[in-house]
């Protein structure tokens, strides 16, 4: 029987085997991907952090809730994500030999909401969350710094300059 | 009742060969004594099979959550986010196959470039030995389904996989689409 029905198959299709694909079939797999909101920092205005002029033995400090002064980051990512938060700072060096270099204790503060007077201390190392619950749409954290410094008693008049870095990350 | 099953009861006949045997039989009998009614019936595999070269979706080629302006992401043909295919039919018949793949994801109106790899095997289940496609896009090399052959049913699996570049592009979700076109 099994042989009869090779034989009978055999028969069937040796007609149709002079046309060109005789039996066709297809199907399709899709390709995806999902893209989400890369992680910026930018920095606002003022650009510069800006303790004023101050003589030796002396100290100036600017309030990152309160003061024009204190400079403005804005962290924009993916809604609802945690961000990593680290930053360094170096000491004020004098443009023109003056010595010794200055010191100072960067205080920044931060809120997921445009908000200075009411935004918190953030601390090299903490973990905070950009605004809103949805993935699929952009959220921000907001930065403010200050900060606050000593002159020496035997410190000479120059400008002093220095550097601070702050690095946001999702991991 | 008619019995499409073989003489040792261990080969079942797809749905379609059985209605066409049953048809042989029918015409053979003698019309002017009448016909009794009969039945078959036709076993369901776990991909219903509906004709001599059947072709199954697997699995999406799946890219997965990256960030924007990521840059080249790349998925192996032996990773479980590659796309796949099943092909079951007959291995009496060498498979010419046409394989279409996207020019690139888009997501309506921004577009990721996309550089396509493919592979098939045609012995096993088995993605890190399959052959790869001979070129990303268009036919293959005719190939017999010798993979698990049962009775004159026999298979091949085909993967889509490659890699993606992701720049400063909108969020959001991008698709494209491979077709995969059999036939005798």
């Amino acid at each position: 029987m099994k042989k009869l029905f090779f034989i009978a198959m055999l028969l069937v299709f040796a007609a149709s085997t002079s046309f060109a694909q005789w039996w066709t079939s297809s199907q399709t797999v899709n390709a995806t991907v999902r893209v989400l909101w890369a992680l910026t920092l930018t920095t606002g205005s003022p650009g510069t952090l800006n303790f004023g002029t101050i003589t030796k033995s002396d100290s100036a400090e600017v309030n990152p809730n309160t003061s024009n002064s204190a400079v403005p980051f804005t962290a924009d990512g993916i809604q609802g994500v945690p961000i990593h938060v680290t930053y360094s700072n170096t000491s004020l060096t004098g443009q023109h030999g003056g010595s010794p270099a200055i010191p100072w204790t960067p205080k920044l503060v931060g809120s997921n909401t445009n908000a200075q007077g009411s935004a918190t201390v953030v601390n090299s190392g903490d973990w905070v969350t950009l605004s809103g619950t949805f993935p699929g749409l952009n959220g921000k954290y907001y930065f403010w710094l200050g900060g606050k410094l000593y002159t020496d008693a035997n410190q000479a008049a120059d400008d002093y300059q220095g550097t601070f870095t702050l690095t946001v990350s999702y991991f | 009742m008619l019995s499409l099953y073989g003489a040792g009861g261990a080969n079942k006949l797809p749905g379609g060969l059985a209605w066409l045997l049953l048809s042989l039989f029918l015409l053979s009998s003698h019309p002017a004594r009448g016909q009794s009614s009969v039945s078959a019936t036709a076993p369901v595999t776990e991909d219903l099979i509906n004709g001599l070269l059947n072709i199954f979706w697997v699995s999406d080629l799946d890219f997965g959550t990256v960030v924007q302006g990521v840059g080249a992401v790349t998925v192996e043909r032996t990773s479980p986010q590659a796309g796949k295919f099943r092909i079951i039919g007959w291995w009496l018949f060498p498979v010419q196959c046409t394989l279409t793949p996207p020019q690139n994801l888009s997501n309506g109106s921004a577009t990721i470039p996309y550089t396509p790899k493919a592979a098939y095997n045609n012995h096993s289940d088995d993605p890190a030995t399959a052959t790869e496609w001979q070129s990303p896009s268009g036919q293959q090399q005719p190939f017999y389904l010798t993979a698990n052959i049962d009775g004159l049913w026999g298979e091949a699996y085909v993967w889509v996989y490659g890699s993606i570049d992701v720049g400063n592009v909108p969020p959001g979700d991008y698709v494209g689409q491979y077709t995969l076109t059999v036939s005798y």
